[in-house]
């Protein structure tokens, strides 16, 4: 069980660490937005999966569940509503090189 | 009162059947909901504990129950109000859908680990005609949620799309998930568009 919730803990942080190296790395908003939306989501997912994991059945990992149920739905929301935003307030997308005229 | 002001006004207005205002019986079962639920959280059996939650319950039933009586008309295609999905087809989709959000999710962690950082971000218009507001939520979120994709806006029938790589948008153009998504609900699909 414990190697179980190490394993989806680390896991889960890797993804994390992902989406922050992608949040430096990446040249502007909207692909940041990829690695918000979704390393984010999946590695929160993971590292509270593996809390609840760790926890066994019990309350508190009734409430781990319920959190995780709330950054799923509420992380891609957030992802698309910010999206949204910056599309409808004109912010121009970056292309690469070799796609410019 | 309503039918002279219609009269002077000239030809009645249609206006869409919206559901009665606050109903006993929406709210009692609705505050049930949220005491059972704060029964399960707080987890406190002394009556200070269960006052409070009764008193919350109470006065967000109160104030929500409106809301929940009134749900946003879903409208088929043939003007049939959307009745629900097939459970067959939900339990098929939940776990595809599980896995493009992990295989998403490590596609994007390649694509920033990587040196050279190899992405090609462009915006694609995907047009799915699709009768009801769920059914474009589904496709918005379910595109959100796969492979280098994130929907920005939804305009009628079209979704704007920014995809992080070019293979992201022949997956667009091959339509897997519109099908998906149409198969989901029992509709027909759309077509894509380069923009």
């Amino acid at each position: 069980m414990s190697v179980l919730s190490g394993t989806m803990l680390a896991l889960g942080f890797g993804f994390v660490f992902a989406g922050v190296i992608g949040i430096l790395r990446l040249p502007d908003f909207y692909c940041r937005l990829h690695a918000m939306g979704k390393c984010d989501t999946l590695g929160v997912a993971l590292m509270l999966g593996g809390l609840a994991v760790h926890e066994g059945a019990s309350l508190t990992s009734f409430k781990i569940l319920l959190v995780l149920l709330f950054v799923s739905l509420a992380n891609p929301t957030a992802t698309h509503a910010l999206g949204r935003a910056a599309i409808r307030a004109g912010l121009v997308p970056w292309r690469s090189d070799k796609q410019q005229p | 009162m309503l039918e002279s002001t219609t009269d002077r006004l000239g030809p009645p207005v249609v206006v869409p059947p919206r559901a009665a205002g606050f109903s006993l019986l929406v709210a009692v079962p609705f505050a049930l909901l949220q005491f059972g639920l704060w029964l399960i959280l707080s987890a406190e059996r002394d009556w200070f504990h269960l006052g409070l939650g009764a008193l919350t319950a109470c006065t967000v039933a109160v104030l929500a129950a409106r809301l929940v009586a009134q749900s946003p008309p879903i409208i088929d295609a043939d003007g049939q109000a959307f009745r629900g999905i097939p459970w067959y087809r939900f339990v098929t989709y939940l776990p595809w859908l599980g896995a493009q959000v992990a295989v998403a999710s490590l596609r994007v962690a390649w694509v920033v680990l990587h040196p050279r950082l190899p992405i090609d971000p462009r915006l694609v218009r995907v047009r799915a005609p699709f009768p009801h507001t769920l059914a474009k939520l589904t496709l918005a979120n379910s595109i959100t949620l796969t492979p280098g994709t994130v929907t920005l806006d939804v305009d009628g029938d079209d979704f704007l799309v920014h995809s992080l790589t070019e293979s992201g948008e022949h997956e667009l153009e091959e339509g897997t998930m519109v099908n998906r998504v149409s198969s989901l609900f029992g509709v027909t699909g759309g077509a894509t568009e380069r923009r």
